[in-house]
This record gives C-alpha cells, sequence and structure tokens, in this order.
C-alpha cells in the first residue's frame, strides 16, 4: 500500500533537494564540492530512507526509528478541528500579505492584510478589524520609520 | 577588574539603563504569552537593533532573553501554563500553591530563585572563563572541526522530536550553509543563478522564518484564550518567600549548578534542566510525598536550574561559537550582525565585550527582580488575548523585521519560506534546532576541514588527543538512542525475572 499525503511531499522535498544539490556538485572543482558532497550523500540516503517510509507504512512498521511516532509539538488536534483548509487558509494570508508589501509597501500592507484577516479568517467584528490594523500599522510606523529611520518601508516596485 | 570596569560602564549610561528597562517589561511579556519562548524572543528583537550599536543591541537582546523565563514561572503558577516548556515543571507545584491561595510566596519563591540563579550562572560563567581561554587556545582547526561535528550530533540526537529526523535536519542545516560563495576558490555555489544568495541564507530571516511564523501558525489555531477567570490581583509576599528561599538555600545551590552543567552541553536545553532538578529535589527531599501537592521546593528547584544554565550555555556559545540551543544560535545570529564572531576571539581579542555580555546579564537580572515582582502577576491578564489575535502580529513583526534590517525584500521571501519549512518540520518531527545549528555551524566545518586539510593533513582528526576524543563522543552520541534502547531493554527483562 502506499500513502501520499503532506509528509511524504515533505521528505521527497528534502530528498530532491539534496539530489539537485548534489547534480551541481557535479559541475565544480573537486576540492570546492568535496565538503558538500560528503553531507549530501548522507542526507540524500537518509531522506530517501525517510521518503521510503513515509510512503510504504510496510517498511515504517519494519524500521521504527524513522516511522511516525507523535512530536509532542504536533498540532494535529487543531487540524482535526479546522480541517486542512485552515492550514492553507493562513498560509494563503501570509502570501497576500508578503505580495502585498512588494506591491503597496509596509505600512498599507499591514492595514489591509490585517483587516482581512480579522474580518474574514478570524470573524472578528469590525470595529477590532478596524481598529488593531490601524493602531498596529501607527505602532511599526512610529518604531521603525520614525524612531529608526527606516526610509525603505515603501514599495520596492514604486 | 574586567567585569567591574564594564559594570561601572553599564551602570553610568542612563540610555543603556533606560534600555535594559524596557527590554526587561518586553522580556516579561514574552515569556507570559503561550508559545513564545526566548528563542522567539530574540528572533522577533533582533531586527530592532540594526540601527544600535553593540552595546546598546547586547543590552536589549540579553536583557529581554533573561526575563522571558521569569514571565514563564508567572503563568505556570496562576494558570497552571507554561509559557514554554523550561516552565513545565514549575506547573506541577506552583499551580496546587496558587489554588491554596499561596500564590505570592510561589511567584516570590520562582522569581528570587531564577535572578538568583541566573546570576549565579553567570558569575560561574565569569569564573571558568580563564580556565575557558586556556582550552580554546588548545584548540586548533581539526579540533574545531570535531567540536562542530559533536555538538551538532548532541543536538541532532537529544532535541525533542526523532533522533532520525534530527540527524537528516543537521544534515539539510549544513547543505544550506553551503549555499553562497565557497571558501577556497570564491565562486559562487548552489546560488541557482540569483545574486540574492551570493552571499548566502540571510540567518535572521531564516531564524525569523523558522521560529516566529511557525509559532505564529500554531496561535491561528488556538482560538480561545488560555486564560479562564483568575485572580491577577496578587500580593506578592517578599518576606514570606525570602524566608522559604534561605531555607532551602542548599537545594538553590544544587539546582542552579545542575542548571549550569546541563546548560554547558550541547541540545539539553532548559527543559531538562529544569525537569532534573525537580526531579533531584523530590529524590532529596525528607517528604516526597508533599511534591505535586504545592511543595515550594517544587517551585524553587526548576527555577533556579532553568535560569542558572542560561550562564552555562553562554560559555560554549561564546567561547567556541558553538550554540547550545535554538537562543544560542539566534543570539550567535544578532551578535555577527553587530560585528561580533562568537569563537575564540571572545576571549582574547574581544574579551570585553564578554565582561559586558555577562554585567548586562546580571544587571538585568536584579532590575527584572522587583519589576516581575510588582507588574508580572498583573501582566498575565494578557494570556486572555486568543492566539488568533496574536499571530497576525507576529507575521506583521516577522514579515517587518526580516524586511527591515537591510531592506530587501528578498529576506521577506526568505522568513516566508522558512516559515512554511518550520511549520512541516515541527508538524513531522525535525528538528529546527539542529538546522539552525547546523546552519550556523556549516561555514565554521567548511573551513576548518579545509584549513586541517592544509595544514595538517586528513591524519590529524585521528591523531590528535582533542579531535580523536571529540570523535568518540560523536561515534558514542550517535549510537546513544539504539545503546538507551539496549540498556532500557535489558533493565526491563531484569525487572521481569524479578518479578517472576
Amino acid at each position: 500500500m502506499v500513502r501520499i499525503n503532506e509528509r511524504t511531499v515533505f521528505s521527497f522535498l528534502i530528498c530532491a533537494f539534496s539530489v539537485v544539490l548534489l547534480i551541481q556538485t557535479l559541475e565544480m572543482r573537486a576540492d570546492v564540492a568535496l565538503v558538500p558532497r560528503v553531507i549530501g550523500v548522507p542526507l540524500f540516503i537518509l531522506s530517501g530512507f525517510q521518503f521510503l517510509c513515509d510512503l510504504f507504512p510496510t517498511v515504517a512498521r519494519r524500521f521504527s526509528f524513522a516511522g511516525m511516532e507523535k512530536t509532542g509539538m504536533d498540532n494535529s488536534k487543531s487540524e482535526e478541528e479546522f480541517g486542512l483548509k485552515g492550514n492553507y487558509l493562513f498560509i494563503g494570508w501570509m502570501v497576500l500579505f508578503f505580495l502585498l508589501i512588494y506591491f503597496v509597501g509596509v505600512i498599507a500592507s499591514i492595514v489591509i492584510a490585517f483587516f482581512l484577516y480579522l474580518r474574514f479568517l478570524a470573524k472578528q467584528s469590525w470595529t477590532l478589524s478596524i481598529l488593531y490594523p490601524l493602531l498596529f500599522a501607527l505602532s511599526v510606523y512610529l518604531i521603525f520609520v520614525q524612531g529608526m529611520g527606516v526610509y525603505y518601508f515603501t514599495s520596492p516596485v514604486s | 577588574m574586567g567585569l567591574l570596569s564594564e559594570f561601572v560602564t553599564l551602570l553610568s549610561q542612563p540610555y543603556l539603563m533606560m534600555l535594559m528597562l524596557g527590554a526587561v517589561v518586553l522580556g516579561l511579556l514574552i515569556g507570559i504569552l503561550p508559545g513564545l519562548g526566548g528563542s522567539v524572543a530574540l528572533a522577533l528583537l533582533i531586527p530592532l537593533t540594526f540601527s544600535m550599536g553593540p552595546d546598546a543591541a547586547i543590552v536589549l537582546l540579553i536583557s529581554a532573553y533573561g526575563t522571558v523565563t521569569y514571565g514563564g514561572a508567572i503563568t505556570s503558577i496562576l494558570l497552571n501554563t507554561p509559557g514554554e516548556a523550561t516552565a513545565a515543571a514549575t506547573t506541577f507545584d506552583g499551580y496546587p500553591l496558587a489554588q491554596q491561595g499561596k500564590a505570592g510566596k510561589a511567584i516570590t519563591v520562582a522569581v528570587l530563585a531564577s535572578a538568583i540563579g541566573g546570576i549565579f550562572g553567570f558569575l560561574v560563567l565569569y569564573f571558568m572563563l580563564p580556565v575557558a581561554r586556556s582550552l580554546v587556545l588548545a584548540f586548533t582547526y581539526p579540533d574545531f572541526f570535531m567540536l562542530a561535528i559533536f555538538g551538532l550530533t548532541v543536538i541532532a540526537v537529544v532535541t525533542q522530536g526523532n533522533a532520525f529526523r534530527g540527524i537528516i535536519s543537521a544534515l539539510l542545516g549544513f547543505m544550506l550553509a553551503f549555499i553562497g560563495t565557497d571558501p577556497l576558490m570564491g565562486s559562487s555555489r548552489f546560488t541557482f543563478g540569483s545574486y540574492h544568495l551570493w552571499d548566502g541564507l540571510g540567518l535572521v530571516p531564516v531564524i525569523i522564518g523558522l521560529f516566529a511564523i511557525t509559532e505564529a501558525f500554531q496561535l491561528y489555531f488556538q482560538k480561545t484564550s488560555i486564560a479562564g477567570d483568575f485572580n491577577h490581583e496578587i500580593k506578592t509576599d517578599f518576606r514570606e518567600g525570602l524566608k522559604d528561599f534561605v531555607h532551602h538555600r542548599w537545594l538553590f545551590v544544587r539546582s542552579s549548578l545542575t542548571g549550569i552543567f546541563l546548560g554547558m552541553i550541547p541540545g539539553v536545553g532548559g527543559a531538562v534542566a529544569s525537569f532534573m532538578a525537580y526531579g533531584s529535589a523530590v529524590q532529596t527531599s525528607k517528604t516526597p510525598e508533599r511534591f505535586g501537592k504545592g511543595a515550594i521546593e517544587g517551585v524553587l528547584a526548576p527555577e533556579a536550574a532553568n535560569d542558572a544554565k542560561e550562564g552555562g550555555a553562554m560559555l560554549p556559545t561564546l567561547a567556541f561559537g558553538i550554540p547550545g540551543s535554538a537562543a544560542m544560535a539566534v543570539l550567535i545570529g544578532g551578535l555577527i550582525m553587530h560585528g561580533l564572531t562568537p569563537g575564540p576571539e571572545m576571549l582574547t581579542t574581544n574579551l570585553n565585550m564578554t565582561y559586558f555580555i555577562i554585567a548586562v546579564a546580571i544587571v538585568s537580572k536584579v532590575i527584572a527582580l522587583p519589576i516581575s515582582l510588582l507588574v508580572g502577576p498583573r501582566m498575565a491578564v494578557v494570556t486572555k488575548i486568543p492566539g488568533t489575535l496574536m499571530a497576525p502580529g507576529i507575521v506583521a513583526i516577522s514579515f517587518v523585521g526580516a524586511y527591515a534590517v537591510e531592506g530587501s525584500y528578498w529576506d521577506v521571501i526568505i522568513a516566508f519560506l522558512f516559515g512554511l519549512i518550520g511549520i512541516f518540520m515541527k508538524r513531522f518531527g525535525y528538528s529546527r534546532i539542529a538546522l539552525i545549528i547546523a546552519l550556523v555551524l556549516g561555514g565554521l566545518v567548511e573551513a576548518s576541514y579545509h584549513q586541517t586539510m592544509a595544514a595538517f593533513g586528513w591524519e590529524a582528526f585521528f591523531t590528535r588527543s582533542i579531535s580523536l576524543t571529540l570523535l568518540g563522543l560523536t561515534v558514542l552520541s550517535l549510537l546513544w538512542p539504539w545503546l538507551r534502547k539496549t540498556r532500557m531493554f535489558k533493565r526491563v527483562l531484569g525487572g521481569g525475572h524479578g518479578a517472576d
């Protein structure tokens, strides 16, 4: 039986990343590539093994050290409560936030992103959704722009 | 004399003292907020220091970091909710004491133990500096290489989570450290054609992503506040608390020494120190049955160990540039940003800066004592804020902080990417601490490897006594998870026979 989930994808990405870096070392001088290869090869082997364990539960049962014991920091309870959608809504909101920083600058992006988060993700009242972003943006402006003299909080594209 | 003159330098500058006062309040607040520990505090504060000089930056970072534990103790006692794992042992007896109406006494003892334990830890660090100095000077390239490998192995194996995935995390951290310019030819390596990566990955945005954004993600799911109805009008009873503290002074000394010793071992964090001190307090007590029901020793021992370990943890960080914990790795990032490279130089050319760090840590502990006793319990009211409202604030500070350091939008992308990586690492049991420490140590490992090969040849790794000892310890720590199981297995078998 094959199991494909977020865990499998994550371990695959680590393994794939190690392969990409190892391939890049082929174009380097031998002495320059030596240490990255010494580290990269075990990374490829161990992450590849982890990927196999995540992909095939029967393998994971046989090699318990790479298995899926629950970690103390696991937030799976939260996931059950809010579903996978909740995870990606928050990640999506962060993507929107950093895109806004690029297009409208730091201060304006805080106001817009906070308002969207509070009103539509956290389902807070209109009053809180307006006051919190404004106060937060004002604090950032006073501390960074006025206090520390940061001049580049406008949009990088402007 | 060096330390005394740094005390004078610090105390004679009103700006630094005001900054310390603000940092102490900030540290207390961060400590009280659930889920935000010392490493997150440092990650969020580093960007605020970029326009400061090294002295002011050290004051802000060390003072805030040193006070975080005080806040954790207060919420452990009042709410049965430790701000982070290091304060968990305090809940065992702290909360029962609060239920018996003795919260004021428990907080006083916890804060006194934290403050005096912390000061004790830094004084021990000061007295150990000459020893560390001669030790550091005996180290050469192969020894540094082996020490870095040993430190990282211990961290990967003993940190919370899965040891196998801890090793993967450490190797991944090393590979990420090799991104940038190679130390031999100066040509770009693993940059994927992007000039943004020529200088490697910025430590500050990576730290912000891995620690702050990951915690924000966790808080997003916390839709309700952790605090129920609690009485935050607690009056601390200093005289009573001091009496208890003096009465259990030997337990305090023992717990502090446990903390200092464990702090020096890479990867063994405050949680282990406080739990071991708690366990030792139970074992040596004449009335162990009182523990868990409101024994004041159960508050004193973990708090003393937790703060005393900071002095111990600072020794490998400053002397060898080997961070023993996530917070120390973040601190290294902050120091590097201000032109200070932890390592042998901190005990030779920059020795005064090391004394200054110790002076700041001690003075901030003293200042934090009355502040924590007076306003700490009242500040616990912030735990009424639901995590879902704190999450956007932390993300915003993270992005703003990452962007503010160099004004590079690229750093925001790095912080975001590592935030995502951190979220999945945390969820699937990979060690973020091992990754960040490997990222810090990668340069040292590669450079010391090439220097060894050029100066001594490969046999130096196996012929020098220091290298050989460290190699043996590395192998032992790699085998430790399996050895432990074998030993446990034997013990279980032995117990079984006995029972039969």
